[in-house]
């Protein structure tokens, strides 16, 4: 009885927080002309989120590039298809590894921080300070973390993937003796609008994902310091999860849609 | 501004906090809310800004049930209250000045200069005004306090709801803060709700008492009604309170 029970309070719980969530979607698309008026605010968080993010990006991607191409690159050495290694690092790197990468190190780097500083606000009842003033938490607090998520995920994706491409290129020349003109060739012969439209849209549902699920559970946060620890742990979970499911979704769906547009 | 609140229940994880909480708050008086710790004062200022939902009862401001308004509909009335927070809850990432001019600006009630001038001149009748650019972490308790006063107070609002507003400061600058909420019950006619533990206050500002225990409103009236009455749970709050005050 008492497993059955828990299963059932896990279901509504599941239920009732990704409605939650969905609300505060719909509620801030619905105040996004507010980030207009707010614009320092969201300056400030594209900085935080996206500038200060960027040796982070760099390095996480240097060592993506570097890693794909030198394991597709010993294997394709064996096969005598080393040269190869361009395109499959490209079409790894564009499609796949950049965006999901980068949602991560965003999910861990930034969301973590966003729930951590909207539970803060939460239990030290500075959320209720701003409905006590009639100031939206939506639009004050919500909207200017969504709006730079969803501008700053794609360019830090945009960053990662150069340096990625060019770390491959850096273990290609250095380690499988891969000419760097047949590398980015390959690269570009195999790599096609589409691929890079389907990395590419994807960022943005990543960024709205990390922005909607991250200020949810902060914003959620109760029971103190102990409460904003818990809170960010489920965030960055949440989040990363949310991520991975969407990733197969969004491929399934954009492949298609892509394709018939661009290929 | 008036307030009637009826027959309010407010649970938390089970906890019921409020049992049938009912109260009246005259326009332009000082109603001050006594009771023990946990009794449910907080709670009870919260449901007046709608802040929290009631489980079950209701909370009308000048004969309108708020109780199922929106987040939007609560905006224009919370406009015209000032709640002033236990802790000061002043934004961490924003200074003193920021701070103040918080509500101001998000409503763009006046223009940038004419801010800078009310909040200034807010912050100086409470002895702060060189801390303008300050963080809050930089303050002591009784600074971030006065920083909420001052923070209420540059919205003129119609009504302000007190939550503890002389605990954690020196006496000195409690009576001034005394005077101050007595002053502008006086002169504007503000609407004033003081929830303490500070009796000297309470007797000093009150025109009505009320006394929260176990959820609900157990004894009420004006002040000198007040202290003579014969509630076992007010008369220990009182001699208990006293005898701190004389150990002192």
């Amino acid at each position: 009885m008492g497993i059955v029970r828990k299963i059932v309070h896990l279901f509504h719980s599941f239920f009732l927080e990704s409605g939650a969530m969905v609300c505060l979607l719909g509620r801030t698309l619905l105040d996004l002309p507010a980030a207009l008026r707010g614009m320092p605010r969201t300056l400030s968080c594209m900085m935080q989120f996206g500038f200060y993010t960027l040796p982070l990006a760099a390095f996480i991607g240097l060592f993506i590039g570097m890693v794909t191409s030198l394991q597709t690159g010993l294997e394709l050495k064996e096969l005598g298809l080393v040269e190869q290694v361009g395109s499959i690092v490209g079409l790894s790197v564009v499609q796949e590894m950049g965006p999901v990468i980068t949602a991560f190190i965003i999910c861990g780097r930034v969301g973590a921080a966003m729930t951590a500083e909207l539970g803060t606000m939460a239990v030290t009842e500075e959320i209720d300070v701003l409905r006590s003033l009639g100031i939206s938490p939506v639009r004050f607090l919500v909207v200017p973390r969504f709006v730079a998520a969803v501008a700053m995920v794609p360019i830090l994706t945009v960053y990662s993937i150069v340096i990625g491409v060019w770390g491959g290129a850096l273990v290609a020349t250095s380690v499988l003796g891969v000419a760097p003109d047949v590398y980015y060739k390959r690269m570009f012969d195999s790599l096609e609008l589409y691929h890079v439209a389907i990395g590419m849209s994807k960022t943005f549902v990543f960024g709205a994902i990390i922005a909607i699920v991250c200020c949810h559970t902060g914003l959620r946060a109760t029971n103190g310091v102990e409460g904003v620890g818990k809170a960010t742990m489920r965030a960055v979970v949440v989040s990363l999860t949310a991520v991975l499911i969407s990733d197969f979704y969004l491929i399934s769906y954009l492949s298609d849609f892509w394709k018939s547009l661009l290929g | 501004m008036e307030f009637v609140v009826r027959d309010m229940h407010k649970s938390f994880n089970g906890n019921h906090v409020l049992r049938g909480l009912s109260l009246d708050i005259a326009e332009g008086k000082i109603t001050v809310v006594l009771g023990g710790s946990g009794c449910g004062k907080t709670v009870l200022l919260k449901h007046l800004m709608g802040i929290l939902k009631p489980d079950s009862g209701s909370v009308q401001i000048d004969g309108k049930d708020i109780t199922h308004y929106s987040e939007r509909e609560l905006l224009p009335i919370r406009i015209r209250i000032g709640l002033i927070f236990q802790g000061g809850a002043l934004l961490n990432s924003l200074s003193v000045f920021e701070n103040c001019a918080l509500g101001l600006r998000e409503h763009r009630l006046e223009p940038e200069k004419e801010i800078r001038r009310i909040v200034k001149e807010k912050l100086e009748i409470l002895g702060l005004g060189d801390r303008l650019n300050e963080r809050p972490a930089n303050l002591s308790g009784g600074m971030r306090k006065r920083v909420a006063i001052a923070r209420a107070l540059t919205m003129n609002p119609e009504a302000i709801l007190w939550d503890e507003p002389t605990t954690g400061i020196d006496p000195p600058r409690a009576s001034r803060i005394d005077n101050m909420i007595r002053e502008m019950s006086d002169r504007i006619g503000v609407t004033t709700v003081v929830v303490t533990h500070d009796l000297i206050s309470a007797f000093n500002l009150a025109d009505m008492v009320y006394f929260i225990h176990e959820g609900r409103i157990v004894e009420s009236g004006p002040p000198d009604e007040f202290r003579r009455s014969t509630n076992e749970h007010v008369r220990e709050f009182l001699r208990r309170r006293y005898d701190v005050g004389d150990e002192r």
